[in-house]
């Protein structure tokens, strides 16, 4: 199978790194998104459609990232961008927002189950920050209950103590519980008795590096029963699942109903706005905290939002992800098995977590992942991954296809799975 | 926040310790140690001690206190600090009447270490002096990494968070360290590991000294594939945190 070469890539990285810290900085650059070997990965893209981008020495990737969770209906969704494209015709950061901005409250408030209210922001990290800070002005407590290695944006009170940037005081506030542990949860209830303000966890635990962990059975509903008894705010960061799990909501989907829950990504397909919806005894101290941007209320990711909602609903996008996740990682799964590897797949299906069984050092999985780059199905070896709507059967059969030559690739190099895995991160 | 307890033992265990490598690369320095030869023994209250038995063209860095020629005591780590500042003496125990070999042979061999690690554009020019100041800079780098894991506080937040195994990190043509992780401390030694876990590998040593003096940006580095790094990489993370507090103790 022929393998892709990205000469541009690599010039145009050189030519960003002297006017822009690390050159491709966060999440898409090579050094956090682990690109290993970089030399295996595209570096930047000149158009996307569909399923697909393109990089920019013309190499053609199915993108298995959508962007990190952007993409659910596919790049370019014409119905979405038409709406945003009439809508910029209209008007976009203006003094008064547009009506555009009810509308989309209203669809939320219909759209998602525990939903009374909501409220727009840009990005992930801006709903999570708001959520905490409506948790604390409606309970007058100052602190939030975490959990180990869940993600809720780059804010110095989401990161680590000795991080750069991070100071101690920044994270004074925070207590952390393991994912799932009711007992560890309740715990720390009791022994903060009346400090905190909220809990504040993903739907599921999808951390990266390691394997993706589902909710024990009954987890939520206990948590549920906790936080009213404490008068805590459970506040769902939905930033990565929301409507990749159920249009309705990720709490909705497993059963119970969040107080606050954090909404980016797939809102928009791409288009930048994100959400926080609440309950309605929240809403006045939702009111209360000063919290806005300069481009928060423009209309045309409004817009946008409000015709991926109604289209996700329309076609039952988390179902189609569902079942398309269900069946490439089940093939992929085989493909390993065939040439002695053992994928292990985690998370939903949707946007599932994969790794090699027995590669404590990761340098399989990492091998394998490059060679399914370098043939044109784009994907990161450290962080879950996601399907979207415009996925079809051929380019499942197409990602299979080049899994196969990739997992060849890597037995012909003779890296095989080891016996005794040494112990993971702290 | 430079801590003083931290930059004494870095001071110790890494810069001393670089001067190992001096003989490799400096036909004076060489000479000097073909002299009379010597121990000379370092302590320092609250931080420990180290030798360095200079002798037969060679330096060695011996850790811990014990025979020794020559014995200086530091009382508090902000002494040590003080010397290597050049604003402080240390207090002689043994070897009083080898005063002279501190003032003559010694300090000559921490000049020669100085002339290789504060480089000036001047000096830079010369393929020879560039290597000896990569190869020098990044054996005082790794074990400044070992000392800053173990002792600095943030250091010590990100040292804990490792997992258990062994980091390569070399430079391709140059020398290989190995960083070992265990319950969270660090130890650094020579040589590559026998089955590293992750590897951080420069292209050249030219590629680490350039990364080393700050003319490389690291991320350039990693998207131009001057650093490779793989494996496993929550360690690589953990370490690359612990690396951007080196250049406050490595002024």
């Amino acid at each position: 199978m022929k393998t892709y070469e990205q000469p541009t890539s690599r010039e145009l990285f050189m030519r960003a790194v002297k006017v822009i810290p690390g050159g491709v900085y966060g999440h898409l650059g090579p050094a956090e998104g682990c690109f290993t070997p970089v030399s295996s990965y595209p570096l930047f893209a000149t158009k996307a459609q569909g399923a697909y981008f393109w990089d920019v020495d013309g190499n053609r990737y199915i993108d298995y990232m959508c962007a990190y969770g952007p993409n659910i209906l596919g790049y370019n969704d014409k119905d979405v961008d038409a709406a945003a494209l009439a809508q910029l015709k209209d008007g976009n950061c203006v003094s008064s927002p547009s009506p555009k901005m009810i509308e989309l409250a209203e669809l939320l408030v219909d759209t998602v189950k525990m939903a009374d209210w909501a409220f727009f922001a840009k990005n992930g990290g801006d709903t999570t920050l708001f959520a905490l800070m409506i948790a604390r002005a409606a309970t007058g407590r100052p602190k939030a209950v975490l959990t180990r290695g869940g993600y809720h944006g780059v804010q110095p009170w989401t990161q680590k103590d000795g991080h750069p940037g991070v100071t101690p005081q920044d994270l004074a506030n925070n207590l952390y519980v393991e994912f799932g542990d009711y007992e560890a949860l309740e715990r720390v209830f009791t022994e903060h008795k009346g400090e905190i303000a909220c809990f504040m966890a993903t739907p599921y635990h999808h951390p990266v590096f390691e394997d993706n962990r589902l909710p024990p059975e009954g987890y939520w509903k206990k948590v549920r029963a906790l936080c009213d008894r404490e008068g805590v705010v459970l506040a769902v960061d939905d930033v990565r699942c929301g409507f990749r799990l159920d249009v309705k909501g990720s709490d909705y989907h497993y059963g119970f109903e969040a107080d606050i829950e954090c909404f980016c990504k797939a809102l928009a397909n791409g288009w930048n706005v994100s959400a926080v919806c609440g309950k309605d005894s929240l809403k006045e101290a939702a009111g209360s905290v000063m919290y806005t941007g300069s481009y928060w209320l423009s209309a045309v990711p409004i817009a946008a939002a409000i015709a991926c909602i109604n289209k996700m609903r329309d076609i039952d996008s988390a179902k189609i992800c569902t079942e398309k996740g269900r069946k490439l990682t089940q093939g992929l799964v085989a493909s390993g098995k065939r040439h002695g590897y053992n994928l292990i797949v985690s998370g939903e299906p949707s946007m599932w977590f994969m790794r090699e069984e027995g590669d404590d050092t990761m340098e399989i999985h990492q091998a394998w992942v490059a060679e399914c780059v370098k043939r044109g199905v784009f994907m990161a070896n450290h962080h879950n991954l996601f399907i979207n709507t415009a996925m079809t059967d051929e380019d499942i059969a197409f990602t299979l296809e080049v899994a196969d030559d990739a997992f060849a690739a890597i037995a012909k190099r003779g890296l095989v799975p080891q016996s005794g895995a040494a112990g993971k991160d702290r | 926040m430079v801590d003083q307890t931290t930059l004494a033992r870095v001071n110790l265990n890494a810069l001393l310790r670089a001067l190992e490598d001096l003989p490799n690369w400096d036909e004076p320095a060489r000479k000097i140690a073909e002299g009379r030869p010597e121990t000379v023994q370092f302590s320092v209250g609250g931080v420990g001690a180290a030798r360095l038995a200079i002798g037969n063209g060679k330096i060695a860095f011996i850790p811990g206190g014990g025979p020794c020629s020559i014995k200086l005591w530091f009382p508090k780590p902000a002494n040590l600090n003080a010397m290597f500042a050049g604003t402080g003496n240390p207090i002689p125990l043994k070897g009083l009447t080898k005063i002279s070999y501190l003032k003559g042979p010694f300090t000559q061999l921490t000049d020669r270490l100085g002339y290789y690690l504060r480089t000036t554009p001047e000096l830079l020019k010369g393929k020879a002096y560039r290597d000896a100041n990569a190869s020098l800079s990044l054996h005082a780098a790794v074990y400044t990494i070992g000392e800053v894991g173990n002792s600095d506080r943030d250091g010590k937040l990100n040292a804990g968070r490792m997992a258990d195994g062994e980091i390569l990190f070399s430079a391709k043509g140059g020398p290989a360290f190995t960083i070992a992780s265990k319950g969270g401390k660090l130890e650094c030694r020579k040589g590559a590991p026998e089955r590293p876990r992750a590897h951080m590998v420069l292209s050249s040593l030219e590629a680490a000294g350039s990364l080393l003096r700050g003319e490389l940006d690291s991320y350039a580095a990693i998207g131009s594939q001057k650093l490779e790094l793989g494996g496993y990489m929550p360690n690589l993370d953990h370490l690359n945190k612990i690396l951007g507090l080196v250049p406050r103790y490595l002024r």
